[in-house]
C-alpha cells in the first residue's frame, strides 16, 4: 500500500517534470509565404544536429510538417511564440492575414531567408501588372499547353455542388518587413544550414549585429572568393557573357571573364558554393550593411568596370559593351527587387 | 514661383556649373524650375542620387558633365555615360519613363547650350506630366 502510495507520488513527480521540461521548451513555429519550399528543405538540410535542437524546441505551427491550423494559432495567448520563422515574400492577403496573426502571438520575427528578406525572385513579378503576369504565366510561355485558356479566378463553382476560394493576389510580392516588423534577419536562397546554425548560435549568445542580419557576414562575398587574386588591378570588361556563352576558367575573376557576378555587392557567409562550381555570385546573401539598394550599387560597379581603360573615350562601344548584358533588371535585383528603392517609388505612385 | 515642374540638375565643378554660373552672369534666362546642385564631377554622380531625386518630388533629373575627352578627373564622364546607360534600362523596366533622365555635355563656356538643354528638357517633362507619362 505504502509502495503503491510512494510509486504514485514519484510518477506524479516525473510527469510534473515532463510539464516543467515542456515549458521551458522554446516555443517556435515556422510558416511559408510565397516561397519555393526550399528554405523549409534547408531546415531538414540541418540534418542529425537538427535533433540536438528539437529536444529544445516545442513546434506549435508548421504548415508544411505539422498538422495544425491557423485557428491553433488564434488560440494561443499574445506574445507566447518565443521564435516564428517565415520564409517567402507576402503575395496575398492570406499571406498577410496569416503574418499579421503571427506577428501578434510572437514575441521575435525572424524573415528567413531571400524572398521574406528581400521579396526574391518572385518579387520580379512587380515589374508587371497581375494582369500581365497571369497572361504570361497561364498562356505564353514556351512550355504551357492550355487550350481552354484555364485561369485560377478567386472563386469556383465545385461540379457537385459547392464552390472553393482563392485568397486574392496582392498588387505586389512585399518582403515581409513591409507588412509586419521583422526583428532579425537570415539571408540566403536558401540560407546554408552552417548559416541557419550560426544564426541560432548567434540568437541565443544575444550578441546581435546592429543590422539584426544573422549568420552571414558583413564583408562582400569577394573576400572569400578564391578567384579573387586574379583580378587584375585595371579591371576593363568590353563584352558580357551568359554562363552558357563561354568556358569559364575555374580559378578566374569571373567579372574579369565578363560574365556577371554580384560578389561584390553581396555578403559572404555562403560558403562560396556557386562559384566553386563555377557559376556566378547571383546576391542570395542580400546587400552589405552599408547598401541600401543593391541593384543600384552594383550597377555602378559595372559602370566602373565596362570599357574602363583611359583611352576607351568611343561612346558607341560603352553602348555596344552596356547591351551585351541581358535582363539587367532581372539579374542585377535578381532576389532584390521589391526591396528597391526603385520598386518603392514605383509602388508610392 | 510657378507650380511646374521641379527638375534637378547635377552640374559638374568643372565645365556645366561654369556654364551655368556664365549664363546667369550674362542674365541669360533659363526656366526656374531648375534646381542645381554641383557635384565634383558627374562621375560623382551615383544612381542612387537619381532615385533620391524622385523619392523627393522631382519631377525629372538631369546630369550635366564635361564633354568626352575633356573630365578633369579624365573618365568621370564616361563612367556617368555609362551609369546613365544602364540607369535608363532599369527604369525602363519598373515603368518609370527613361526620358524623365536625361545626361548631356556642357562645356565650361557653353552657356547657351545650358539654357537651351535645360529649357527644352523642362518643357520635355511638362508634356510628359501633362500627358500623363
Amino acid at each position: 500500500m505504502l509502495e503503491k502510495l510512494f510509486g504514485q507520488k514519484k510518477q506524479k513527480a516525473e510527469q510534473e517534470q515532463e510539464v516543467k521540461q515542456e515549458s521551458q521548451k522554446v516555443k517556435t513555429a515556422f510558416y511559408w509565404a510565397t516561397s519555393c519550399g526550399g528554405c523549409e528543405e534547408a531546415i531538414l538540410d540541418v540534418r542529425e544536429k537538427l535533433f540536438d535542437v528539437l529536444d529544445k524546441i516545442d513546434i506549435l505551427f508548421w504548415p508544411v510538417a505539422v498538422d495544425t491550423k491557423y485557428s491553433d494559432v488564434e488560440a494561443l495567448e499574445d506574445k507566447l511564440l518565443d521564435a516564428v520563422f517565415i520564409n517567402g515574400g507576402i503575395s496575398n492577403i492570406e499571406q498577410k492575414e496569416v503574418v499579421k496573426l503571427l506577428r501578434k502571438k510572437a514575441k521575435a520575427v525572424i524573415a528567413f531567408g531571400s524572398c521574406a528578406h528581400m521579396g526574391g525572385i518572385p518579387g520580379l513579378r512587380n515589374l508587371y501588372s497581375i494582369e500581365d503576369g497571369l497572361e504570361r504565366v497561364y498562356f505564353t510561355t514556351p512550355s504551357t499547353y492550355n487550350p481552354e485558356r484555364a485561369l485560377p479566378s478567386e472563386k469556383s463553382e465545385l461540379p457537385g455542388g459547392g464552390e472553393v476560394t482563392l485568397p486574392p493576389l496582392l498588387p505586389n510580392v512585399l518582403p515581409l518587413e513591409e507588412v509586419i516588423s521583422v526583428d532579425f534577419y537570415v539571408p540566403g536562397c536558401p540560407p546554408l544550414p552552417e548559416t541557419i546554425l550560426k544564426a541560432l548560435e548567434v540568437l541565443l549568445s544575444g550578441d546581435i549585429p546592429e543590422d539584426n542580419v544573422l549568420g552571414a557576414e558583413s564583408k562582400s562575398l569577394c573576400n572569400f572568393c578564391d578567384r579573387n587574386q586574379s583580378k587584375p588591378e585595371n579591371l576593363s570588361v568590353e563584352r558580357y557573357y551568359r554562363v552558357h556563352e563561354k568556358a569559364i576558367p575555374p580559378d578566374k575573376c569571373l567579372l574579369a571573364e565578363g560574365v556577371i557576378c554580384l560578389g561584390p555587392v553581396t555578403r559572404g557567409g555562403c560558403g562560396e558554393k556557386c562559384i566553386n562550381v563555377n557559376m556566378p555570385c547571383r546576391g542570395c546573401y542580400g546587400p552589405l550593411p552599408d547598401i541600401d539598394d543593391m541593384g543600384l550599387r552594383f550597377l555602378s560597379n559595372i559602370a566602373s568596370i565596362t570599357c574602363a581603360g583611359e583611352e576607351s573615350t568611343d561612346e558607341s562601344k560603352m553602348r555596344d559593351a552596356i547591351a551585351t548584358i541581358k535582363d539587367p533588371v532581372g539579374t542585377f535585383y535578381r532576389f532584390s527587387y521589391p526591396d528597391s528603392s526603385i520598386n518603392k517609388l514605383v509602388r508610392r505612385r | 514661383m510657378n507650380n511646374g515642374p521641379v527638375v534637378v540638375a547635377f552640374c559638374c565643378n568643372y565645365c556645366s556649373y561654369e556654364a551655368a554660373d556664365r549664363a546667369g552672369s550674362a542674365k541669360k534666362n533659363y526656366p526656374e524650375n531648375l534646381r542645381i546642385i554641383r557635384v565634383p564631377c558627374s562621375g560623382r554622380v551615383e544612381p542612387e542620387f537619381i532615385v533620391k531625386a524622385f523619392e523627393n518630388g522631382a519631377d525629372g533629373v538631369m546630369i550635366l558633365g564635361c564633354h568626352p575627352g575633356s573630365c578633369h578627373f579624365k573618365t568621370g564622364n564616361h563612367k556617368a555615360y555609362r551609369r546613365y546607360l544602364l540607369l535608363k534600362e532599369i527604369l525602363r523596366a519598373a515603368g518609370i519613363d527613361e526620358e524623365r533622365v536625361k545626361l548631356d555635355w556642357v562645356g565650361a563656356s557653353e552657356d547657351d547650350k545650358l539654357v537651351r538643354v535645360s529649357t527644352e528638357f523642362v518643357e520635355k517633362i511638362r508634356e510628359l506630366d501633362t500627358g500623363g507619362g
